[in-house]
């Protein structure tokens, strides 16, 4: 299976939804001793979902998306992801599972020392994929967000907004099935962030679930999805009144 | 696809710290210098006492005692005719008395251009070459049955001597090499640590792209294999040089106690163990240790 990132080709059918991707049950998590950040969350996130993560800044969204791609531990609770609890898990489920789970971190997370090429390969090096196999994608996914001259260049060297675009391509190299950005489109111009949205849309359209945290009212307005919203460390859902 | 391959040969995953690094090298390259200068002169020593305790075995000297200036040639006849009947298949000779007086010199501590001191009588000396212990009883025996008066020094105690001197070098220089290999573990942990602490970001992000443990401790073992093979094969060839220059310093002579300097095949074969052996340390050593931390960082398992 492809992606195709300029939407041109026929796209096989959507896929129907199998089951939770993501579970929370009564989830709580707190600092050492202190009040708890994040309380009784319950949360579920079904297979090929659009979901968008809003709430005020220190809300707790970044946190909601550490626990969920195993960044952070619950203090209470259970998570599952992919059906399985992860508490149960070994060290050999956990790397497989994050291998499933794209992240777009809030300060990108790209590697200085290394290219933007290299940066965009990684999942697929450390999964072990044949060099000459993702050669091409690679480079097609560095196009289409824009970057295509840049391949060579240092993420140093890198605007913000190029930087997000870099993250973007990484965090969606691998095809995962669990797609998660943390305000993916806050640094790029308008035309880019509407060219990543489509391209969540088209991995989400390919049966990957996405859960964007934005502050971003009007991408929420312009993309249909599901939103949820947190705030006094509780998720609620918003619903259309 | 062999631009690719290139491309990620020439972007390693970790990157390359040479300044951070330096520290290390110094360490590890004297560690292998002075573990490669005890594991040669290990060998030299054990070949040196080899070849001595050789050219001892099966020699004795005889001395006769209780010689006069007018009884020593007569004494000597006697002597030698008595072992020729006794044991007709040793080799017996009869030192000369200039190198007699020669071997008795450093004993009276005093030139002996002229002559022997007062009251001290020069020896008659009989070297034995191809002796056993039965055969040197049967002698001492004939001897006393003919009113000789003579010693058989077989250097037994001498040989004794030598060989626990030559095992507390041994054992003194497999015990620095212990040591080293010790010392340059001990390095390679703390650089490995330091490495992961100054690196935390770029593990971070490949645990969260699904690395496994073994894939980011590999990374770090590959660096250590590097240093340590780079910095093995640098300390040998600093203790081969150092050896040489030692050896050109002091001459070549290599008789008595002086050892042969000059390495042999074997030796270059433990050489190059031993530059093995390090890098396998080095290796094992980052290897634990990377992974030691991981374990500690893990948050579920």
């Amino acid at each position: 299976m492809s992606y195709d990132y300029t939407m041109s080709q026929p796209s096989p059918p959507p896929m129907p939804p199998l089951k939770d991707i993501v579970r929370f049950d009564r989830v709580g998590l707190r600092y050492g001793r202190g009040p708890e950040v994040l309380s009784d969350i319950d949360l579920s996130l079904g297979a090929g979902t659009f979901n968008f993560l809003t709430g005020p800044s220190g809300a707790g969204k970044s946190t909601l998306l550490r626990l969920m791609y195993l960044a952070l531990k619950p203090s209470r609770g259970l998570v599952s992801l992919f059906g399985k609890d992860i508490s149960q898990l070994t060290q050999k489920d956990l790397n497989n599972l994050r291998q499933k789970i794209g992240v777009v971190w809030q300060d990108f997370s790209l590697i200085d020392h290394l290219s933007v090429y290299a940066n965009v390969a990684l999942p697929l090096r450390v999964q072990g994929v044949n060099a000459g196999s993702y050669d091409r994608n690679v480079r097609e996914l560095l196009d289409w967000v824009g970057l295509g001259e840049r391949i060579e260049a240092s993420p140093r060297t890198l605007s913000g907004g190029e930087k997000q675009r870099v993250a973007i391509a990484r965090a969606v190299i691998a095809k995962p099935k669990l797609l998660i950005a943390d305000e993916p489109t806050g640094n790029v111009d308008p035309e880019i962030g509407a060219r990543l949205i489509r391209l969540f849309g088209e991995m989400n359209r390919l049966g990957t679930t996405v859960l964007i945290a934005t502050h971003d009212r009007a991408l929420i307005d312009e993309v249909p999805a599901r939103v949820l919203h947190i705030q006094d460390a509780k998720l609620y859902e918003e619903v259309d009144a | 696809m062999s631009d690719v391959i290139s491309r990620q040969k020439a972007e390693p995953l970790l990157p390359v710290d040479k300044t951070a690094e330096r520290p290390l090298w110094v360490v590890l390259i004297v560690m292998a210098f002075l573990a490669a200068l005890a594991l040669l002169s290990s060998q030299m020593g054990a070949r040196h006492y080899d070849g001595l305790r050789a050219s001892l075995s099966g020699a004795a000297t005889i001395q006769l005692t209780d010689v006069t200036p007018d009884t020593r040639l007569e004494t000597a006849q006697k002597a030698m005719s008595l072992i020729a009947r006794t044991e007709p298949s040793l080799k017996a000779l009869r030192v000369n008395d200039a190198d007699a007086l020669s071997l008795i010199e450093p004993w009276v501590g005093e030139s002996l251009e002229s002559g022997l001191p007062e009251g001290i009588a020069l020896p008659v000396l009989i070297t034995l070459s191809g002796s056993n212990k039965a055969q040197r009883n049967t002698l001492r025996a004939a001897f006393e049955k003919d009113s000789i008066s003579a010693m058989i020094d077989d250097h037994s105690q001498w040989e004794g001597e030598m060989s626990r001197a030559a095992k507390a070098f041994g054992v003194g220089s497999w015990l620095i090499l212990l040591l080293t290999f010790f010392a340059g573990t001990a390095a390679t942990v703390f650089a490995t640590s330091s490495a992961m602490a100054a690196q935390s970001k770029t593990i971070s992000v490949f645990s969260q792209v699904g690395a496994p443990d073994n894939f980011i401790t590999q990374l770090f073992m590959i660096r250590a294999v590097k240093i340590g093979a780079l910095a093995a094969i640098t300390g040998a060839f600093g203790a081969l040089l150092f050896l040489g220059l030692f050896r050109l310093l002091r001459g070549p002579s290599e008789n008595g106690l002086h050892m042969s300097l000059t390495p042999a095949a074997p030796d270059l074969l433990m050489l190059a163990l031993l530059c093995l052996v390090f890098t396998i340390i080095c290796a094992a050593a980052a290897w634990a240790s990377a992974r030691q931390i991981l374990r500690s960082s893990r948050l579920y398992t």
